[in-house]
């Protein structure tokens, strides 16, 4: 029943919210009482109906969706691999997942024969997997080897897109920085098409294996005596857990700290149980996103890009759970 | 029930097994003891095939363990490790909940609930239920994970030195459980340190020392050989119709 009313909660926030980030923008026409007579009460005797209907299902609408269905990717995703790994560092930064594929959306600025989103998703996986195999060489894929084999990983493809700025020509050097940076400027309805469906499988099948990551953070041998495998699970976990946090990455860029912001307060408002950590953290990572980009947005005369806002709400949370989860860590 | 044959074992460099065979009987209390690095929790984490990098064969009812798959063998053997860190502060109930994995693909049904609750009952510790399991002692923790393998409800219980960090009162209780246990059908097999609860409680005493490993019925009572396993000196102490075995 409290999970029922914490869900039905969310649900409401989220449309309170959408309705909000819709009406926030550089277009001062768009207001909340047009959008309200406009859509809920059909009031087609607006002198500006057309436009704004425009403005908002084919500018802002898609805007705030994708800025939804990034949010709660990259904290779902982030979520998943605290769970697993069993480390409260962990998030798709540190397993390599967003140096992949920045590398691949610069690769593809670079060489414009090469799609964009496809690209950074691919070299996204491919670096996922490399992280995989190279903490499984050797001996048993241990949690220390893993966020090892991120840094290594990470390392790598970080220097690759260094070498890559370093030759391109200025135009399409800025172009790379400006999607490092990570916003949602460019988001429209074409883009939300190409996401939304990879991004909602993802969410259920991770939703559906959230009992089982709750047997995976108890810890490898504690789940191998109840009957799970724990590279199989660790496998059937991860790659949606990277697909999931890619696709949002290929569409909006780097838009840091959120995988690492929403899981821990998400763990401190409802507790580790992912059944409810799980959908809780899509909803509130979700809305997260959609506020901080429409601060973004209507803040300034000019628009900042939204991964500036999130890294720097993200630095010093990260040395708060640092500091306060250390005495946890130092045990790998 | 167990055979394990001709069994091979060596951590790097470091032989541990030779040529170990043994057999243990189904439904009975079984103890398992001998110095540090005498290889009981090798062995036991052999037959819960927690460890697999072994030679030889280990079978249960004549069947080899790796036949089994991960989720038959976790409902013939459950498996309580000497130490266990958790990171997250899970419900206690959320916990047990888990020993219920072998029964159910992805999510609990009420009934691995009431199943949970019962065996946090069993201990007496229903009333952790909703506590951090993060927050409670070393010792209530170990009570807690025990529940869990209720819950999980093997048919086989393998346990690596569950009395340490326990209090007194906690020992005995785990061990009257246990007894229990065998009781209702179970069959367990435990590391133990402590001579005289062994021979108190046990129905029967396996000793390791330099990779052999020798039976001991527990009315036979063999000072001269306890002294040469341990390197300790003991004593034998009879009251009220028991033997108490102490060391001195």
């Amino acid at each position: 029943m409290k999970n029922g009313s914490l869900f039905f909660f969310s649900v409401v926030l989220s449309m309170v919210i959408f309705l909000i980030a819709i009406a926030s923008g550089p277009s001062k026409m768009v207001t909340l009482e047009r959008i309200i007579n406009i859509f809920i009460f059909k009031n087609v005797y607006d002198n500006d109906f057309q436009l704004i209907r425009n403005i908002i299902l084919e500018v802002r609408l898609p805007r705030v969706i994708i800025s939804f269905l990034v949010g709660a990717s990259l904290s779902v995703s982030g979520m998943t691999l605290q769970s697993i790994f069993r480390n409260p560092l962990v998030s798709p930064d540190v397993i390599g997942l967003s140096s992949g594929s920045a590398f691949g959306a610069a690769l593809a600025v670079s060489f414009p024969f090469l799609p964009l989103q496809l690209t950074a998703f691919f070299f996204g996986l491919i670096a996922v997997f490399l992280t995989y195999f190279i903490a499984k060489i050797g001996s048993k894929p241990s949690n220390s080897s893993f966020i090892l084999a991120g840094v290594i990983v990470s390392g790598f493809f970080t220097s690759l897109l260094t070498v890559l700025q370093f030759i391109v020509d200025p135009f399409k050097l800025q172009s790379i920085i400006h999607w490092l940076m990570g916003n949602l400027h460019t988001a429209n309805l074409e883009k939300l098409e190409k996401i939304y469906v990879i991004i909602l499988i993802c969410f259920f099948w991770l939703l559906l294996f959230s009992f089982r990551m709750n047997v995976m953070a108890l810890g490898e041998d504690e789940a191998r005596s109840v009957g799970l495998d724990p590279d199989t699970e660790k496998a059937l976990i991860l790659i949606p857990a990277g697909l999931i946090a890619t696709t949002a990455i290929s569409v909006a860029g780097i838009i840091g700290m959120i995988g690492l912001i929403i899981p821990h307060l998400v763990k401190m408002i409802v507790g580790p149980d992912n059944r409810v950590c799980i959908p809780f953290s899509f909803f509130l990572g979700g809305n997260f996103l959609v506020v901080v980009d429409s601060f973004s947005r209507s803040v300034f005369d000019f628009e900042l890009p939204v991964g500036v806002f999130t890294t720097m709400l993200g630095t010093p949370f990260f040395i708060y759970v640092i500091k306060t989860k250390f005495d946890n860590l130092t045990r790998f | 029930m167990i055979s394990v044959e001709k069994l091979q074992f060596s951590y790097g460099d470091r032989l541990i097994f030779n040529d170990l065979n043994c057999f243990f009987e189904k439904g009975r209390f079984i103890g398992i003891l001998g110095k540090n690095g005498s290889g009981k929790s090798t062995l036991i984490k052999i037959i819960a095939r927690f460890e697999r990098s072994y030679k030889g064969e280990v079978r249960f009812h004549q069947k080899i363990a790796e036949s089994f798959s991960m989720k038959d063998f976790s409902k013939l053997v459950g498996y309580l490790p000497q130490i266990h860190y958790p990171i997250y502060p899970y419900k206690v109930l959320d916990v047990v909940l888990t020993g219920r994995m072998p029964y159910f693909s992805f999510y609990p049904t009420k009934k691995d609930i009431d199943i949970s609750v019962s065996a946090l009952q069993k201990l007496n510790i229903e009333h952790f239920k909703d506590r951090r399991y993060t927050e409670l002692s070393g010792g209530e923790q170990k009570l807690v994970l025990l529940s869990r393998l209720i819950a999980q409800n093997p048919d086989i219980i393998i346990l690596d030195e569950p009395l340490t960090n326990l209090d007194l009162h906690n020992q005995i209780h785990i061990i009257k459980i246990l007894k229990d246990l065998v009781k209702e059908g179970k069959s367990i097999i435990t590391v133990l340190h402590e001579v005289s609860i062994a021979y108190l409680y046990c129905d029967d005493l396996y000793f390791l020392k330099d990779g052999e490993i020798i039976k001991k019925e527990k009315d036979d009572i063999d000072i001269d050989f306890l002294e040469k396993i341990f390197n300790v000196s003991f004593k034998i102490i009879f009251d009220e119709n028991k033997y108490i075995v102490l060391k001195v």
